[in-house]
């Protein structure tokens, strides 16, 4: 049970009635005073204050936030000019960092007097006032704030989550590729129809077809035949053109002989790599045919197998 | 019943009971609606904002119209506006001065004072960060300083000393409002205790529960010690960022390494004037002239001289730099200061800060309080001169000749002046008005422990 005591009109009479009272092994709660007294401190035996290491934790945390946050901001966004002086500039630095020690110190300071303030509350306001409300009000006051605070934290938490919050969206993250990136790398398997990337004939088999229009591609490829391939393939592709007659072995080959069936079963792709890379034996031909041209060729080749079955 | 106590010698010559209820009784009765200088009081409030809202005025009118309407022009591009924004954060420094910085040596003098002095403070950093926002052509893109995570994906550049000075004087500014707060805890309570109905349920939030006991005091007087020591140093650090605005650039006559303790000195002392400008007529309108003596004020004006003698030397060193260093921009710079077209003003402040505060030297002066205030509006309008003539003289005589040039500050910039003196005083005048203007529960503890006492226990 707490409860005021006694009230005196002097400082000495309190001091004499502590001292009677701790010679009868009474526990001293408090006393108040109007002002600071250190006779009355002393007598009342009272604790050292937390304040202090409240105001340290505060002091160490200011200065490393201080120096974590100014560092952390520089290296995340580096496109600053520095004039020649470096990235992170501690100079600078320690001096946000100072002046964030002080400041969360400070912070921390009334937050520690305010925490030791709320101990002694209970008792100082049960003994203050002659009610007895204070203590129904002190415990549901205390209940209800920290309640409130954690459905404020879950809330905030949820909402966070929950929703798409435009700085969640950082628009230097792109599903798109920067023109400065250069070109992707292909596909696995991808084969080129045209540019510059290398072409594998059994992939080529596989995965190519021609895309152009049958009639006009085989009236085009045959003249373009008639150019580029009849000197060596002969006319009809039996491989007896006129450069074919100078071959040693010659080109009697079934590779050589475009109609042969052999040479027919391959794909349309098979045929366009050929044209496109060369072999062993055959120049490449991809700089001066473009992909169409490689591809009425194609078509035009076709058709000389079907004339020979 | 001790001898009576020079520091509150009304109360101390009676018994200790009566003095501590003459103290509240006294204090709580500046509070009253009709006290007898209201009138005053409602009066100088009411000059102050029409002051402000015709400086609100001519600023919503350079928003609409650009900075034009101000003098600055090429080279000068730093004019009115910078030089007030560094007078009143100057004029802050000295609060702290005397609340903190004394309470740490134990001057028991300073208590009368300390309440208006933590005051002139807060609003003073108040005035002054409307400047950097008055200073932008577009003020509305201000929140650009501010360095938090956004969508234009920039963080603010630590390396500046701009954001040197933003993370200081807001620091400086909570720092002192909560230190300003910690103190009034115990005198809200008082009010809280004497005062019935509305105005008592506020002073009751305000007091925050305190209720005086023996545990409570004790907490107080470690955060009260803690922060006063923290606040020492964040007071120096504060108007040393502020210099390094100037010296961190290479402008003839701001690259120095003197401008940090230099602006420091200067800050003190254009601070104590400004706390004799504010008490001296204030003591009298707030009826408090029974605790704030002669014997204090006598106290601030050794101070000042203190002080002067500190930026006199600063100003000596400078023309020992110019002259030592033999940098011909320098040179030159301090030569167009002593002869140039500033040359005037330039004068006018040696006068009022290194010669005219000489006169505290004797009692006579530092005890007659028309002397205190004239000195010390001479002392204000010397520090404001002095500033105006770093800021501005230096950028208009730089390296390139063909790159010299002039500024004045126009009428807009003048009422803008003139408004946030107003500004500075109405919120001061409404604040100390409404707050135990003496701290009671310091007053008090002066009383229970006199300093004859203090020394014996310790």
């Amino acid at each position: 049970m707490i409860g005021v005591v006694a009230l005196f009109e002097v400082r000495d009479a309190l001091l004499d009635a502590i001292a009677a009272a701790r010679a009868q092994q009474l526990t001293i709660v408090t006393a108040f005073s109007p002002a600071y007294d250190p006779r009355i401190e002393a007598a009342v035996g009272v604790p050292r204050s937390a304040v202090s290491a409240w105001t340290f934790a505060g002091g160490v945390a200011g200065a490393i936030g201080g120096m974590a946050f100014t560092i952390w901001t520089v290296r995340q966004w580096p496109i600053l000019i520095l004039g020649g002086k470096p990235l992170v500039a501690l100079p600078s630095f320690l001096i946000v960092a100072f002046e964030s020690t002080i400041l969360i110190a400070v912070c921390a300071a009334l937050a520690g007097f305010f925490a030791g303030g709320r101990a002694m509350r209970r008792v100082a306001r049960a003994a203050y006032e002659r009610t007895d409300d204070a203590q129904r009000s002190n415990g549901m006051a205390r209940g209800s704030i920290l309640s409130r605070l954690v459905a404020f934290a879950a809330v905030t938490v949820l909402a966070q989550t929950a929703c798409d919050w435009p700085w969640q969206h950082d628009m230097a993250d792109q599903p798109s590729r920067p023109a400065a990136a250069g070109p992707r790398s292909p596909a696995a398997g991808a084969v080129a129809t045209g540019g510059s990337l290398p072409i594998r004939p059994e992939v080529a088999e596989r995965q190519l077809r021609a895309d152009i229009a049958a009639r006009s591609a085989v009236e085009a490829g045959s003249k373009l035949y008639a150019a580029y391939c009849a000197p060596c393939h002969g006319p009809h592709g039996r491989g007896d053109g006129p450069v074919a007659r100078e071959f040693a072995p010659p080109m009697g080959d079934l590779t050589g002989d475009l109609t042969a069936p052999d040479v027919q079963r391959h794909a349309d792709g098979w045929f366009y790599a050929v044209i496109t890379n060369g072999t062993e034996h055959m120049p490449r031909s991809a700089h001066e045919l473009d992909p169409s041209e490689r591809w009425q060729i194609v078509r035009f080749v076709r058709t000389l197998g079907a004339y020979r079955q | 019943m001790a001898a009576t106590d020079p520091d509150v010698p009304s109360v101390s010559s009676l018994p200790l009971p009566v003095a501590l209820r003459r103290v509240t009784r006294d204090v709580l009765a500046t509070l009253e609606w009709h006290t007898p200088g209201w009138l005053a009081y409602w009066g100088a409030v009411g000059l102050c904002f029409f002051l402000w809202s015709l400086a609100l005025l001519v600023w919503a009118y350079q928003i609409y119209s650009g900075l034009h309407i101000t003098g600055l022009l090429h080279p000068v591009m730093w004019g009115a506006y910078i030089t007030t924004f560094v007078f009143w954060i100057g004029i802050a420094h000295s609060g702290t001065l005397i609340s903190a910085v004394l309470f740490l040596f134990r001057a028991r003098w300073r208590t009368s004072i300390a309440r208006a002095a933590e005051t002139m403070t807060i609003v003073a950093i108040a005035t002054a960060g409307l400047f950097p926002i008055l200073h932008l052509g577009r003020a509305w893109r201000f929140y650009w300083l501010i360095p938090y995570p956004n969508e234009r994906g920039l963080w603010v550049n630590f390396s500046s000393p701009l954001i040197w000075d933003a993370v200081a004087v807001g620091t400086y500014f909570v720092a002192s409002v909560l230190f300003w707060f910690l103190g009034l805890i115990p005198d809200f309570a008082s009010v809280r205790d004497h005062t019935a109905g509305w105005r008592g349920w506020i002073f009751g939030r305000l007091a925050v529960g305190w209720r005086g006991s023996a545990h409570e005091w004790r907490h107080f007087r470690s955060a009260y010690a803690v922060l006063a020591g923290l606040i020492t140093a964040l007071v120096i650090s504060v108007h040393s960022i502020v210099s390094w605005d100037f010296a961190v650039a290479i402008v003839p006559g701001w690259h120095s390494t003197i401008f940090a303790p230099y602006f420091v000195a200067g800050a003190v002392f254009s601070g104590l004037a400004m706390i004799l400008t504010l008490v001296v007529p204030g003591r009298v309108l707030l009826g408090i002239r029974e605790y704030v003596t002669d014997d204090h004020l006598e106290q601030v004006a050794k101070l000042i001289v203190a002080v002067s003698l500190i930026v006199t030397y600063s100003y000596a060193s400078e023309l020992f730099f110019a002259w030592y260093r033999g940098e011909p921009a320098e040179r030159s710079q301090f030569l167009f200061r002593a002869a140039g077209a500033y040359a005037p003003l330039v004068w006018l402040a040696i006068v009022c800060n290194s010669i005219v505060p000489l006169a505290f030297l004797r009692r006579a002066a530092r005890r007659s309080p028309a002397v205190l205030f004239a000195i010390s509006i001479a002392i204000n309008i010397g520090m404001w001169t002095e500033r105006f003539v770093i800021v501005v003289a230096s950028l208009a005589h730089e390296y390139d000749s063909y790159s010299w040039g002039r500024y004045w500050p126009t009428a807009f910039e003048w009422t803008v002046l003139l408004g946030s003196v107003g500004w500075f005083l109405f919120w001061f005048l409404l604040i100390i008005g409404h707050i135990p203007s003496v701290p009671m529960a310091e007053t008090k503890e002066h009383l229970i422990t006199p300093a004859s006492a203090e020394a014996a226990d310790s």
